[in-house]
């Protein structure tokens, strides 16, 4: 830990900013790219103004900073933290040249959430955006998915040690290889396989469907970039229910699935390791509770005779209930129909799975199942403890890619970070409930968003509270980072000022 | 040769994973079918 | 006088057979899509009519075609009109360089639609164009092209400052 902040922090984490805003500004040109295809002109001269704002932030960071220190971990949290924070404003400048954002404040909502890859959005008018805009939200949940940091280090940065602590910060930890770019690489080549994958099946289905090929196959990159972050943009305001499809919809499952997979996973699996599909913690503890969850939204729409038939009710229940617990936030109801339908019930079994989430170093959100299996295993070994004779030892395990021992420690870290969870969870209720809003909404919505899913029940709106609105943004980028990543940046803002103090008074 | 079967591998894996989450949705729809037989 | 009598009766019965007639030539609520998803229980499998601007994709399927109609800001609603039911030709559908035909359609509603396993949709009996579509201007706007070059020049600028000095620890 650094106790006081000297010019050469600054400078290291002004460089390594401003790498990472050169890497989201060269990701600009794709927009602009798709604009000029479709003869937008309008929307390519806004994406080229922001391509060259966005570049010329990032050059000035990087040269003013300029620095052949590496990042260390401190240094690390508060850079992927701090990138966060300026990409979301500069990602918002196509949206403001777009004219379709009532205020910046919206505008940086939306680009938070693409890049938390939550799905909410305060996007006017959504059915009438260029084709470069579209581009540019749906590519900002897939990079997102994929971490900004990540697309930093695999182009520009050439460092192994300092990049590795970026990633950390970025909550994307586990030990896959020993070089770390090996991981950046190996993290992209397998999203950018499912992307041609995706981006094929899903565009044949839309074409399959009666849309025009010339566009069937954007369609296809957007819904595969939504299903496989686990962002849950779509094209159209209604979301999945534009394609009426369910062919669409079951692939796009499938990819949201396995888009929530922890990356550690599609690595050891690709490599071999089939079975562990079947042993992993993380994938047990999500099917177990799926199914629970599923169950219990089955009861409630049941119970209040909301579907016809099996079909219909899987169709709908099954389709909004994964979308939720994968964190994706794709839908095919209207929003109000949670409240207006489903009822409560049901809404608090989607809010459960949501706020479980999906699996650690994944595209998904949510406190993670990793962390739901530990906790629940921790419980049982404690119960086997107290159950067994003063003598014996008692030791839990829990296989993730091998058997780990569930000491103390480990279950104490994932408590941690549950409760840390549940508490944005519960703040975000709190203030939606004190602004007037039915608990059970204001809870699925703060949920939605502390757990980046971005299913919403109505509550999500350009006319809602601007406190509520800096709440749920503040939400997103806490849940997306896990939390270290923010506290080390206030941490370290803090430490800065109390620095400058103690250099004035020796002066 | 190792690239080969690194290829294959891989494929079998996606193809592992796929089924997984085929599997997952088939139980589910499932347990919709036996909600409505049940009732 | 009696023949007075007679042509007045005469016009009288035709106005009571005319009136049912005329009464049920009339339009059925034209309605949101805000309306219809919030009270959808209400207006499950009423006939209702509905207006909006036609979105990019026409979807033709076996049985029919999907439109989805856009009627504000944020909301559509999905309309499926059956082989049987006749479709006039739809000039223009929205695009960011068109703006579609608006079009005004008369159906049953659907809170939940068996045939499309739980959709909420409308099934036409009736589509009109109302207003057909035109293209969208979209200018092209001088002061942005200025903020265009002027940030580029800078950033020109920038990137050679950046560049040209080898020495100082770059890690490409």
């Amino acid at each position: 830990m650094i106790r006081r902040v000297w010019r050469e922090d600054f400078r290291i984490i002004g460089y390594y900013t401003g790498l990472v805003t050169i890497g989201v500004g060269l990701l600009m040109v794709i927009p602009t790219v798709t604009s000029l295809v479709f003869r937008e002109w309008a929307s390519a001269l806004d994406f080229a103004i922001s391509v060259a704002l966005t570049l010329l932030v990032g050059y000035v960071l990087a040269l003013i900073s300029r620095t052949k220190n590496t990042p260390g971990l401190t240094h690390a949290m508060v850079i992927a933290a701090g990138s966060w924070l300026i990409a979301m404003v500069l990602s918002g400048v196509p949206y403001m040249l777009s004219g379709h954002m009532k205020s910046f404040l919206d505008a940086c909502f939306d680009t938070m959430s693409g890049f938390t890859t939550t799905g909410l959005f305060l996007l006017q008018d959504l059915d009438h955006i260029s084709q470069g805009l579209n581009m540019w939200r749906h590519l900002l949940t897939y990079v997102g998915g994929q971490g900004i940091v990540v697309l930093a280090l695999t182009f520009l940065i050439g460092s192994t040690g300092g990049a590795f602590k970026i990633m950390v910060g970025e909550g994307k930890e586990e030990k896959l290889e020993p070089n770390v770019r090996h991981i950046a690489v190996l993290i992209w080549r397998i999203s950018l396989i499912y992307l041609g994958i995706g981006t094929v099946v899903l565009g044949l289905i839309a074409m399959a469907n009666g849309i025009k090929p010339s566009l069937a196959f954007f369609h296809g990159a957007y819904i595969f970039m939504s299903a496989w972050s686990t962002g849950g943009f779509a094209p159209y305001s209604q979301n999945m229910l534009y394609y009426h499809s369910s062919m669409m919809e079951i692939a796009s499952m499938v990819f949201f699935i396995l888009g929530s997979f922890n990356f550690a996973l599609h690595y050891t699996i690709w490599s071999g390791n089939r079975k562990e599909i079947l042993r992993n913690v993380e994938i047990v503890s999500f099917t177990i509770t799926v199914l629970t969850t599923f169950s219990l939204v089955c009861l409630a729409l049941m119970q209040r005779g909301v579907y016809p038939n099996a079909v219909a009710l899987f169709r709908r229940g099954f389709f909004q209930l994964v979308s939720g617990h994968t964190t994706t936030g794709q839908s095919n109801i209207y929003a109000r129909t949670f409240v207006r339908e489903w009822g409560p019930l049901g809404m608090l079994a989607t809010t459960i799975a949501m706020a479980i989430g999906a699996s650690a170093a994944s595209t998904g959100g949510g406190f993670k199942g990793l962390r739901m299996g530990i906790i629940v295993k921790g419980i049982a070994t404690d119960i086997r403890k107290l159950l067994s004779p003063e003598r014996a030892v008692v030791t839990g395990h829990y296989h993730h890619l091998h058997d780990n021992i569930l000491s103390d420690g480990v279950v104490k870290s994932a408590a941690v970070i549950v409760v840390l969870y549940v508490l944005i969870y519960v703040v975000g209720a709190i203030v939606g409930t004190a602004y007037g809003y039915p608990m059970v909404d204001a809870l699925f919505e703060s949920v939605s968003a502390g757990s980046n899913t971005g299913l919403s029940c109505g509550v999500t709106q350009a006319g809602m509270p601007v406190l509520l609105k800096i709440v749920y943004i503040f939400e997103m980028w806490m849940g997306r980072l896990e939390f270290l990543s923010v506290f080390t940046l206030f941490g370290f803002i803090a430490t800065s000022v109390r620095s400058m103090r103690v250099r004035k008074a020796a002066a | 040769m190792k690239r080969a079967v690194s290829l294959r591998r891989g494929l079998l894996g996606m193809l592992t994973e796929v089924a997984f989450a085929g599997g997952l949705i088939g139980v589910a729809f499932l347990i919709s079918w036996l909600f409505f037989v049940g009732h | 006088m009696k023949r007075l009598c007679v042509i007045l009766t005469v016009m009288v019965l035709a106005v009571l057979i005319v009136a049912p007639v005329s009464a049920s030539a009339v339009q059925p609520p034209v309605l949101s899509t805000n309306e219809l998803v919030e009270n959808s229980y209400k207006w499950d499998g009423q006939t209702v009519s509905f207006k909006g601007e036609v979105l990019q994709d026409l979807m033709v399927r076996k049985d029919g075609t999907w439109m989805n109609l856009s009627d504000g800001n944020n909301t559509a609603m999905g309309v499926f009109v059956s082989k049987g039911v006749a479709m006039p030709a739809i000039s223009h559908t929205e695009d960011y360089r068109t703006v579609g035909d608006v079009v005004l359609i008369t159906g049953v509603f659907h809170r939940v639609c068996v045939q499309h396993e739980g959709e909420t949709d409308i099934h036409a009996v009736s589509v009109t164009v109302l207003t057909p579509g035109s293209i969208k201007a979209n200018p092209i706007h001088l002061d942005r092209v200025v903020w265009f070059v002027v940030l580029a020049g800078l950033l020109g600028l920038v990137m050679w400052l950046y560049y040209r000095k080898p020495a100082r620890g770059t890690e490409h």
